[in-house]
Formats: C-alpha cells, structure tokens, sequence
C-alpha cells in the first residue's frame, strides 16, 4: 500500500501527521516512512532519531571528449537547459549550474564524444525507528538548485526495502518535487488548515493531484481555530486535528502522539485515520 | 571593431539601450570603423523567448556574430560566463539612444559590467563556474 501525505501550504502539519500514521500504522504493519522533503528533512527529528547509514546520491553530468567530437553542436541544440555553449571556432562547454543532468546530449551525440561524469546532489539515509518502522530520508546538499532528482534517489532507496505499507511525506509546494513524490502512492492524504493560505493552497494542490489522477482525502489540522469550517472544494474530509497541547507537546519531545499520551483524543484521531485508510486502500 | 546593443525595441541607431542583456528583444550589431559608426544590423535575440538559459543563447549568438564589445543596462552572471569565455568588453550603460551610447563607450565613458546585473540564477552565483572549461582549443 502507497500513500502521500502532501498539502501544498507549508506548515500545515504534513510531517506530524505522516510520522503519527505512519507510528500507528507500524502497529500492524511493516512501514516504510520516506521523508521526501528534501530541501528540509526533519521526520527524523520528530521522531527523535539519529539519521543512519548514509549514502551519497550522484546525478549525471557531460564530460566532452573533443578527441572524438566533431563539432556537429547536436548536443548544444537539445539541450533543453541550455546548458551547453559552443563558438563557431569553438568546442562545446558546459554551464554546470544550469545541466539537469538529463543526459540527452549524450543520447544525441553521434560521436561518443560525452562521457560521464557525476556531481554529488545529496545523500540518502535508512534510519530504523522500531521493529516495523523505517524512515528513508533524502537530504539535498545545501545551494544545490534541483531537488527532484533527489527525490527520486530517495524513491529508490526505499524500494529497496521490504514493507507492507509505504508513506512519501512531501514537501510543501506543487512543483515536480512534489509530484515525483505523489506519483506512486495510490491516494493522497492532504493536511490542510482553515485559514484563507491553507484554503488557497489546498486548491493548488488538489489540481496537481487531479493532474497525477490520485484521490486526496482531507486531514483539517487546528479544525478548532475558527467556528465556523469554510468550503473545501468538495474533498472529503478523512479527519480533524484539533489545536492542543498534548499534540504540540508531542511535536516539541520529538515523540508520535501514542508513545506518550496512549488514551488521548488526539491518539484515537490518528489510530482511526490509520484504520480508514487502510480500508480505503482495500476497497480499491 | 564590432559593437552590440542589447536594444529594447526594433532595434537599429535610433532605438534605446535595453535595460537588460539576456532577455532583450534585439541586438544592433554596429561597425566602428575611423570613429564612424558603419553596418546597421539588427538580429533577433534568441533569449528572448528561452525557457531557461536566455543569456547563454544571448551571448553565444553574440560571439559567434564576432563582436567584441557589448552594451546593455546590465549583464547576468550566465552571460557574463559566457561573454567572458568569447573574449568580449561588456560593458554597462543607461537607457539612452543607441548613437549615444556609442559615442560614450568611444569616448571612454561606459564603466565595465560586473555581471552581477540581471536575474540570472537568482542564487548561487559564482559558485564553481568558471572552472574546467580549458579542455576547448580557442
């Protein structure tokens, strides 16, 4: 079983309610959490966890033989970054900032004249959290400018474990990041609050989703603030998180919600949350 | 001596300096030949309408037309890259009419661009360019 947990706005709550389901979850199940907010990690924080066994995630770049180029600028015409330059007089050249790594010019080059050559774009890591739970988190170098291919190298990482149950905690926007991190989950769980940025954002995002062919399930986190629930576009609502001090107190230790206050409201919602998921997956 | 005008019209003697390289609609291209401006050229800017990399394309099409001089309001880092690798005087200037322009680069008036004009990457700039490209034979 696959599931997102996005929500477009920042701050809404994605990371709370990812690493409480996927905690609940691991109760029944092996999970595999995948922290894909690449830009700004920090599942393990909320989880209170070292991150472990790191592994250095490599994107493609060209490398020009000039031996073997004959000049036929192919690769300077397809690259759709713009990244490669050539004079008249000249040989290709590469503006490192702007390759994606793509690999189109070696694919057009009738030569072999590029080689490859890799730039460090992040590492990976494998943190076990208990016996059932796992957190797969992808962590971009810092002034690196693309974070989708790091997201998908932190795909990867996490298949190549075992688990029943898969979580992809996004980060927070609708950009190709985002959706490279929604693309294999079956549905989405969108954390939103009713504030007029959460509403806003939660659009944008279920049009991106719409866009990916998912179904999104609404979790309205701080339901409480305001009296009365403005419309959410017609999404249904999976659960509500109230504002309160047992969840910020489980934010600010570091620990889920039932590791610490087992009996509590706040408990019951993400033991529920992860029950009706599990049936919704089933009915698919 | 080859001089271009970024130019933020149809481009030509009596249009004005663009504020900016990479993503100005034309380039005058002018001959200086004795002090005299000779052959008008205009040509289109393909960083006009780039996705990404605009003043890459700007200024290799500006190279590759064999100027050695460029003027325009401002010059992005990636051109400035680009530019520089080209042997070329970038230098930056007001917008003012192209025959002005000219007179005041002759006349020693224009300051040297630094690159740090336009919007370039937005970020990150300096970082690691301008390094590894010795492998061409110019």
């Amino acid at each position: 079983m696959r599931i997102a947990v996005t929500g477009g706005k920042g701050g809404t709550g994605k990371s709370t309610v990812a690493i409480n389901l996927a905690w609940e979850l691991s109760k029944k199940f092996n999970v595999v959490l995948v922290d894909a907010d690449v830009e700004c990690p920090n599942d393990h924080i909320l989880l209170s966890k070292k991150l472990e066994n790191p592994r250095e995630e490599y994107i493609f770049r060209p490398k020009f033989n000039y031996k073997k180029c004959i000049r036929c600028s192919l690769c300077v015409k397809n690259c759709s970054e713009n990244a490669i330059v050539m004079f008249k007089e000249g040989y290709p050249f590469l503006m490192p900032t702007l390759c994606s790594g793509c690999k189109t010019c070696q694919l057009v080059c009738p030569s072999d004249a590029i080689e490859d050559d890799r730039k460090h774009i992040g590492n990976t890591y494998v943190t076990p959290v208990n016996e059932r739970l796992t957190l797969v988190t992808g962590m971009l170098k810092e002034g690196e400018e693309r974070s989708y291919p790091l997201v998908i190298s932190t795909k990867k990482r996490a298949n190549e474990l075992n688990y029943d149950i898969i979580i992809y905690d996004t980060s927070a926007g609708t950009g190709n990041h985002v959706a490279a991190a929604i693309e294999n989950a079956q549905l989405a769980v969108v954390v939103t609050e009713p504030t007029p940025l959460g509403l806003h954002d939660l659009k944008m995002i279920l049009k991106l989703l719409e866009k990916e062919g998912k179904k999104g399930y609404a979790v309205i986190n701080r339901y409480n603030i305001i009296d009365e629930m403005p419309e959410l576009n017609g999404i249904e609502v999976l659960e509500k998180i109230p504002l309160s001090e047992r969840v910020l107190e489980s934010y600010i230790k570091g620990r889920p919600l039932s590791s610490i206050f087992p009996e509590s409201e706040e408990s019951r919602i993400f033991s529920e949350m992860a029950n009706k998921l599990v049936e919704l997956i089933w009915q698919k | 001596m080859r001089i271009c005008l970024a130019t933020s019209g149809a481009g030509g003697i009596k249009d004005y300096v663009s504020p900016q390289f990479g993503r100005c609609p034309t380039f005058t291209i002018v001959d200086i030949e004795e002090g005299n401006i000779r052959n008008v050229n205009v040509i289109q800017n393909p960083g006009a309408v780039a996705g990404s990399g605009a003043g890459i394309q700007a200024a290799q099409i500006v190279v590759n037309s064999g100027c050695q001089v460029v003027i325009a309001g401002a010059i992005g880092p990636n051109s400035y890259q680009v530019l520089m690798m080209g042997r070329v005087d970038m230098r930056e200037c007001p917008p003012v009419p192209v025959e002005e322009a000219i007179r005041a680069f002759l006349d020693g008036k224009l300051r040297p661009a630094t690159g740090m004009g336009g919007p370039g990457m937005g970020r990150g700039m300096g970082r690691g360019r301008g390094r590894g490209w010795g492998g061409g034979p110019y």
